[in-house]
């Protein structure tokens, strides 16, 4: 009796759900910003182009991470001209710096499905830590049978940090841009 | 008020009075002590002025506009050394104009393999040691005056063509040089004995090339745009040439402003149009 309980325990360890690895969908992932213009109305605009992979483990989040790249040259806001001014060096300097990158330092369980992560988010040459909370909303099959997990997270993030500093003060274009990350992964 | 204007008072404006102020005032003392002097505030005045115009300011440099406020104060330390134009060897000068260009595109370094990047490089090089060079030449031959307002019509041109080509920072900080200028323009009127040529000749040549380079790496403009826009400097070296035209300053200067203006002026408009619009 005694050996079959151990067995039994050994099994349900061994059941515990272990590390999943994700590959990002970049045709279920958005990442779209918000900024003030002038105090007058919000511009909204998104990155085309965003690639990346993380680990995702439920029993001990802490040990998850992930790391998003997004091309800024895939900016857009719906205005060419527009496009134009901002890959150039008045704000993200495409040429110069062509990756922004997300990368995660520590994942917190504060709710369910409700996580309070911490990542370095590299832009525009500048590496800083910003804190935002990430909303899972469903891990599972999808209809063609491929394990899938996605959610979405909010950050707020001052571009002068990151030395966007070109018409950044109070009334002109807002220093502080709202970005929603809201992304879709498959099971590798 | 307008936050351009705001801008443009404090970044441009505030600067090139102080320096003005600072080249007058030294103007009476002797060289080389005066062209160091003023070589110092011309390159001193450029980088507060990108300095308050872009809040920022690192070391080593972050990007393009940082690395030319580093090269304007560049050009002011090759003047202290070579305070007399014309002092410098033409191999030590080739090599400033190279360094410089280093500076200038050290960030993007990755992206200069293309032969289209080599060929681009080889012809700024040129066109900023060429023009360098002939401008010390002339400046033992024309007047002050046109000696510093010919160029300004050309930076003037490149302020705009930065404009066009979407980049308010890089059109904001050659505002800076052009008002800079102006200032010198104003002195040259007069009281033309008070600028020493050596200070002012790399701030009229290879600077500004280097800002042309910048457009053309960083902000893809055409780099025949921006040889079209030299117009002025070859005007000024084949001024000799222009034998019917009076020594006078104000007289000299007005009819080469003309001649290279005008068509420039034109140029201008087209190139706005095809621009299209400012959002």
């Amino acid at each position: 009796m005694k050996r079959i309980l151990i067995g039994l325990a050994l099994f349900s360890s061994m059941a515990v759900a272990a590390p999943a690895n994700y590959k990002l969908d970049d045709t279920h992932a958005s990442i779209v910003f918000k900024a003030n213009h002038l105090g007058f109305s919000n511009v909204y605009g998104m990155f085309r182009k965003v690639e990346g992979k993380w680990t995702w483990d439920m029993e001990k989040v802490e040990n998850s991470n992930f790391e998003i790249k997004v091309k800024a040259d895939s900016l857009d806001t719906m205005n060419a001209k527009r496009d134009e001014h901002l890959k150039n060096n008045d704000f993200f300097n495409v040429k110069q710096f062509p990756d922004i990158i997300l990368k995660s330092k520590t994942i917190k369980k504060t709710g369910k499905d409700k996580f309070n992560i911490t990542a370095d988010l590299t832009m525009h040459g500048v590496t800083k830590p910003v804190t935002f909370t990430f909303n899972h909303m469903k891990t599972g099959k999808d209809p063609w049978g491929k394990d899938r997990t996605g959610g979405e997270g909010v950050l707020k993030v001052k571009r002068t940090d990151f030395g966007m500093t070109y018409m950044a003060k109070p009334g002109e274009i807002s220093d502080e841009i709202e970005v929603i990350v809201s992304i879709e992964g498959v099971k590798e | 008020m307008s936050p351009l204007v705001a801008s443009f008072l404090q970044s441009a404006a505030m600067p090139a009075a102080l320096v003005t102020i600072a080249v007058f005032l030294t103007g009476n003392m002797k060289d080389p002590l005066r062209a160091r002097l003023q070589a110092l505030f011309l390159g001193v005045g450029f980088f507060v002025g990108t300095y308050l115009l872009i809040s920022r300011m690192s070391f080593p440099p972050h990007d393009a506009l940082e690395s030319l406020a580093y090269a304007a104060l560049a050009c002011a330390a090759f003047v202290w050394i070579f305070p007399f134009a014309h002092q410098a060897p033409y191999l030590l000068r080739a090599a400033i104009v190279f360094l410089l260009g280093l500076l200038l595109l050290w960030h993007i370094r990755d992206q200069l393999g293309t032969d289209v990047a080599k060929r681009n490089m080889l012809a700024f090089f040129c066109l900023g040691l060429g023009t360098w060079s002939i401008y010390e030449r002339q400046a033992q031959r024309v007047n002050i005056l046109t000696l510093i307002g010919m160029p300004l019509i050309a930076i003037t041109c490149l302020s705009f063509i930065m404009l066009f080509n979407s980049s308010a920072s890089f059109s904001q900080a050659v505002s800076i040089l052009c008002t800079i200028l102006g200032g010198m323009v104003a002195i040259a009127l007069i009281a033309p004995s008070r600028i020493a040529k050596g200070a002012v000749v790399p701030f009229l040549t290879i600077f500004p090339i280097l800002i042309m380079t910048a457009g053309n790496f960083y902000l893809n403009v055409n780099p025949w745009v921006l040889i079209t826009i030299c117009l002025p400097y070859l005007i000024v070296w084949i001024r000799r040439w222009l034998s019917f035209i009076p020594d006078k300053p104000i007289v000299e200067f007005a009819i080469l402003a003309i001649a290279a203006g005008a068509p420039l002026a034109y140029y201008m408009y087209n190139q706005f149009k095809a621009a299209g619009p400012l959002y």
